[in-house]
């Protein structure tokens, strides 16, 4: 078994694990970043179509432009990437932690590391998951595999295909699969609103003419071998209306209906998970419940943009850097600011802040609302306040709060942030 | 090339617990399946059940086979090495009426002599199994009883069938048999012919097909379907022996099964449908199964859903197994109706149908080449750091994680497609990848590049399950001419 | 009250980032002459008008290669192509192929049909 010490392991080579590793390599720390596949960029490398870092590069790129740019900062800033290997396990082993590590090429190494920061991304939900009945046939799958397929392998899935829900990638594989000759019948989404970005909608379904169907669920798969027939009902009140259920004829599935954090490796080393974000809950440090852990990025709470990934990479990088600094230092935690979210809030990360420290909150609504206001306040005082044009859940909100607005509170005190409808 | 002394129809764990019975012998055996893999027919949708042996009188045959292959059970999995657990059997009740059948049960399972079979107390039931509803009144528990994988199980037994000479051919459907010359001349829909001097007819749905084809006997198989849902790994619902409700009718009711794997599965229906080919799955089946298992387990959730999948018992009127020689045609057996507990008694079957043969004339005599066991492949998931270190020195490809969920390893997916499982679910039924919570997502594209390569195929060209279960549909420049 | 001043004759939204303006157009009383509103930057201002007037896209794609690695090469359009062009580029991209290495920005395809807008490709691959 080879056995390897570092400062910082970074789980994960997409944009969070790239920006994060790179950061903390800089920043002077010996850093390894870690990936199952055979290549950095994680899924930006599947995503071919452009709309990539317009507020990080300050430019349109395409998803394997970026990969490339992220990549090559990861390189230059001197940390080592371990590409076609999946860490299996994370343990607390005294102060440090240890990483187990299984590759084809390398067989299992261990990773003595100070710190881990966990950039793993996130998955997909399937059909499984929802439970939809019907015949297990040929032409199921997840949009992103389709994509992987499609982009990656030159394979396509089908010749006629339903999407079931209105997530980004499905949006973007509506566009994609049209340009290559599938037949894209439909897409439905449960909820009365998208859950993608409006432009997508725009330019990836309203171009090839494809409907959208809102408040509207896929009942049913149907196929002897590969899928013949889907069924899709109105919701009415809450429930698919059965009695007006219509058989779309396609033989192609792709899901685009949500996605989780992929926390496997968290849960098994005891990280304590955020009910709402699946994600690990965090402090104003971008730091686990277990000291030295990190997180950022998907594995962290799904972001719609890679721009905030990679910012939010860098903080927790920076956080990083901190901790390994104050390492020996037995720090004394009094004072902590608890975050809690309010009104149209579904969540916001972090779930606590500190006294003299800036942080980013990152949130999402609940709710579509045309304007809104968001507030941040403490013991009724307010902090900060800004309002949202064309507030939806898809898109995540995020608001910076400087460290010193918090100095004259006492430590303990909840932070509410808070949004709610401004009627115009 | 083509004359064998016996052969069997279906490889499902019937046929394949016949050839294994069989292939200690000096015969030249052939199985033929018209699917593309073993257990793609009843075997692969079940729900995995080693039952205790107290459902069934020994009046009846099942009842009789279930208590025998429960025995053999254990010694089968020494020489195959096959997940199989003996795990326990619990059977809960919930009402006075539940209560009193109980105890009917429990006579039952006294006198057919099952081990440790014991009468419990409510609070005897909590302490055997804390996951139960505290609601419960009392119940009975079978030590003897677990749970096994009926696929591994299935494969094993073929395995060990070739390794001792018997032929198995996948995708080859019996279409006519006809006595000539004190042998029959077997004709499949492939085109290929084949002489033997015996036939065993272990068909599962299609048994009654099978034997019109030969001019045997006339019956039905009457398919009864039943809808299995999967739960993740971190299911708080998962109990540590299998959870039985009170049975009723011809059903054993809806189960809460550990499986061997990890995961939880809640089910079955038992619904009797028309179409031998239709497995779908169905919104009201799920509530209902939802809510009964809840009764019985209330942490079981629907948020914890990973997959469903459903599959038809090969039932028959008088709800016992079928296994005789034929009254109407020579030197042929009948296996038909082999619904639950098909799966227990299937090694006893296979004992039971050589018995059969040899009253029937055929010459059984012990082949000194006989191998009786298979090696052990330890899986990675199941290996130690310093084990996977170790397999990775005879073969780097053991490492190289493929399915992230269940952690199934290049080399695994690999060795299965080298024993010929070449499509997706063949693969994911040898080595488990694709079984997790993230149903293929992730692996699915990677198994795909290892077969184009293993087998030197276009991607087009590989199915789900064989048939025209086509997973892909052809390269971009392909499309475009 | 609306009057056929100003009456909102499109509303789209802009797709040339993820902000996705809501944009209306009017019309300025000549035929051909528009008012742009909801947009926050001048890059929406540009996109609706050219939406009225000659929509185009930016095309992306990929594209075999020789590679022993990378089967797919991502692609995309420089600028934006006109919208019934589309097709016929990713025709001829369907039947190329990319000889490796080639990097980041290599143009593959210069000046498409005289428009101007060219091909280049998206991710280096080096063997």
């Amino acid at each position: 078994m080879n056995i390897l010490y570092y400062d910082c392991a970074v789980i994960g080579a997409g944009a969070a694990g790239l920006c994060a590793g790179a950061r903390t390599a800089e920043k002077g720390l010996k850093t390894i970043i870690i990936d199952r596949e055979s290549h950095p960029g994680g899924v930006l490398l599947q995503c071919i179509h452009n709309g990539f870092g317009l507020h990080y590069f300050k430019e349109q790129l395409t998803g394997p432009e970026y990969a490339g740019r992220v990549t090559a900062n990861a390189l230059a800033s001197g940390a080592v990437l371990m590409m076609d290997s999946t860490v299996t396990e994370i343990r607390e082993n005294g102060k440090e932690k240890l990483l187990t590590v299984y590759s084809g090429k390398d067989g299992v190494t261990l990773i003595h590391t100070k710190s881990v920061i966990l950039a793993m991304g996130c998955r997909e939900r399937c059909r499984g998951n929802l439970g939809i009945p019907g015949d297990r046939v040929a032409g199921i799958y997840t949009a992103g595999a389709a994509q992987k397929l499609l982009n990656m392998q030159g394979v396509l899935p089908g010749r006629t295909a339903v999407i079931a829900g209105s997530g980004d990638i499905g949006l973007i594989m509506a566009r994609r699969l049209s340009w290559c000759g599938v037949d894209v019948k439909l897409v439905t989404e449960i909820m009365p609103y998208p859950a993608g970005l409006s432009r997508n909608i725009a330019q990836c379904l309203e171009d090839f003419n494809i409907p959208l169907r809102l408040s509207t669920s896929l009942t049913g798969i149907y196929g002897k071998d590969r899928v013949e027939y889907v069924t899709v009902a109105p919701i009415i009140d809450g429930k698919a209306d059965h009695s007006k259920e219509e058989k779309i004829f396609c033989d192609t599935v792709l899901f685009s209906v949500g996605l989780i954090p992929e926390n496997e490796l968290s849960r098994s080393c005891g990280i304590k998970l955020h009910p709402v974000t699946n994600g690990p809950v965090t402090d104003s440090n971008s730091m686990t419940g277990i000291p030295g852990i990190f997180a950022c990025g998907n594995v962290l709470h799904v972001h719609d943009l890679v721009d905030f990934v990679s910012r939010e990479a860098e903080t927790a990088a920076d956080n990083c850097v901190q901790y390994i600094a104050g390492m020996d230092k037995e720090e004394t935690e009094n004072n902590i600011f608890p975050v809690s979210p309010e009104g149209d809030l579904r969540y916001c990360l972090p779930c606590s802040c500190k006294k003299g420290k800036d942080v980013c909150f990152y949130m999402r609504s609940s709710a579509v609302r045309r304007k809104a206001r968001l507030t941040v306040s403490c013991s009724n005082t307010l902090l900060a306040e800004k309002i949202l044009n064309y507030v939806k859940p898809a898109e995540m909100i995020s608001l910076t709060l400087e460290g010193e607005k918090l100095c004259s509170f006492v430590p303990g005190s909840k932070i509410s942030v808070t949004l709610s409808p401004v009627e115009e | 090339m083509n004359e064998y002394d016996v052969m069997i129809v279906g490889a499902g764990v019937t046929g394949l617990a016949t050839a294994c019975s069989l292939c200690r012998y000096k015969l030249r055996i052939l199985v033929l399946e018209k699917n593309c893999d073993a257990a793609f027919g009843v075997t692969k949708a079940n729900s995995g059940i080693v039952h205790g042996g107290f459902h069934y009188p020994l009046t009846t045959l099942k009842g009789r086979l279930e208590i025998r292959g429960n025995q053999l059970f254990g010694e089968y999995q020494k020489r195959l090495h096959f997940p199989f657990k003996r795990c326990g059997i619990i059977l809960a009740a919930f009402t006075e009426e539940e209560l009193a059948k109980v105890k009917e049960l429990y006579e039952r399972g006294k006198k057919n002599q099952v081990p440790g079979i014991e009468l419990c107390s409510k609070e005897r039931l909590l302490q055997l199994e804390e996951k139960l509803s505290k609601d419960v009144l009392g119940g009975l528990y079978a030590p003897e009883g677990g749970v096994v994988e009926p696929y591994k199980y299935a494969f094993a037994l073929a395995e060990l069938a070739e390794k001792n000479s018997c032929d198995i051919r996948y995708d080859r459907e019996v279409i006519s048999g006809t006595w000539k010359n004190s042998r029959w001349e077997i004709h499949t829909a492939q085109g290929d012919c084949f002489t033997s001097k015996y036939i065993v007819n272990a068909a599962g749905l299609y048994a009654d097909r099978v034997s019109g084809c030969f001019g045997a006997e006339e019956f039905a198989i009457h398919p009864r379907k039943g809808e299995e849902y999967l739960l993740d790994r971190l299911s708080p619902a998962r109990p540590s022996k299998v959870v039985f409700p009170v049975p009723t009718g011809h059903s054993k009711g809806v189960l809460v099964i550990p499986t061997c794997d990890g995961t939880t599965m809640v089910g079955p229906t038992a619904e009797t449908i028309r179409d031998k080919e239709e497995n779908c799955t169905t919104e009201i089946n799920r509530k209902n199964i939802f809510a009964l298992a809840k009764n019985m387990i209330p942490s079981v959730s629907e948020k914890d859903l990973i997959t469903a999948f459903s599959g038809s018992r090969p039932a028959m009127d008088g709800e016992d197994f079928y296994i005789a020689p034929s009254e109407k045609v020579p030197a042929f057996i009948q296996a038909a109706g082999i619904q639950s507990p098909g799966l227990t008694a299937s090694p006893a079957t296979g004992e039971y149908i050589c018995e059969l043969l040899k009253k029937e004339g055929l010459t059984l005599e012990e082949d000194p080449s006989y191998i009786p066991d298979l090696p052990y492949q330890k899986p990675l998931r199941e290996m130690t750091k310093e084990e996977a270190d170790a397999m990775h020195k005879k073969d780097p490809a053991w490492t190289n994680i493929i399915c992230r969920c269940e952690k199934i390893s290049e080399g695994e997916i690999v060795d299965a497609i080298r024993k010929g499982h070449t499509t997706l679910d063949g693969i994911k039924l040898y080595t488990r990848s694709g079984m997790g919570r993230c149903q293929g997502s992730f692996c699915s594209g990677k198994i795909l590049e290892i077969l184009a390569r293993e087998t030197g195929r276009s991607y087009q060209s590989f199915t789900k399950r064989g048939a025209a279960s086509f997973l892909t549909a052809g390269n971009l420049k392909g499309k475009e001419k | 009250m609306e009057n056929s001043e100003n009456t909102v004759i499109r509303k789209m939204i802009c797709i040339m980032c993820p902000a996705s303006c809501h944009l209306e157009i009017t019309e300025k009383g000549k035929e051909g002459e528009y008012l742009v509103t909801g947009n926050r930057c001048p890059g929406g201002k540009n996109y609706a008008l050219n939406e009225m007037r000659d929509p185009k896209r930016i095309v992306t794609a990929v594209v075999a290669s020789d590679s022993t690695k990378i089967p797919c090469i991502p692609v995309k359009t420089d600028l934006p192509l006109q919208m019934d062009l589309i097709r016929g580029l990713l025709q001829k991209l369907f039947s190329m192929k990319i000889h490796v290495p080639v990097q980041c920005g290599d143009v593959l395809i210069k000046n498409y049909k005289d428009t101007g807008v060219s091909v280049v490709i998206t991710r280096s691959v080096e063997e």
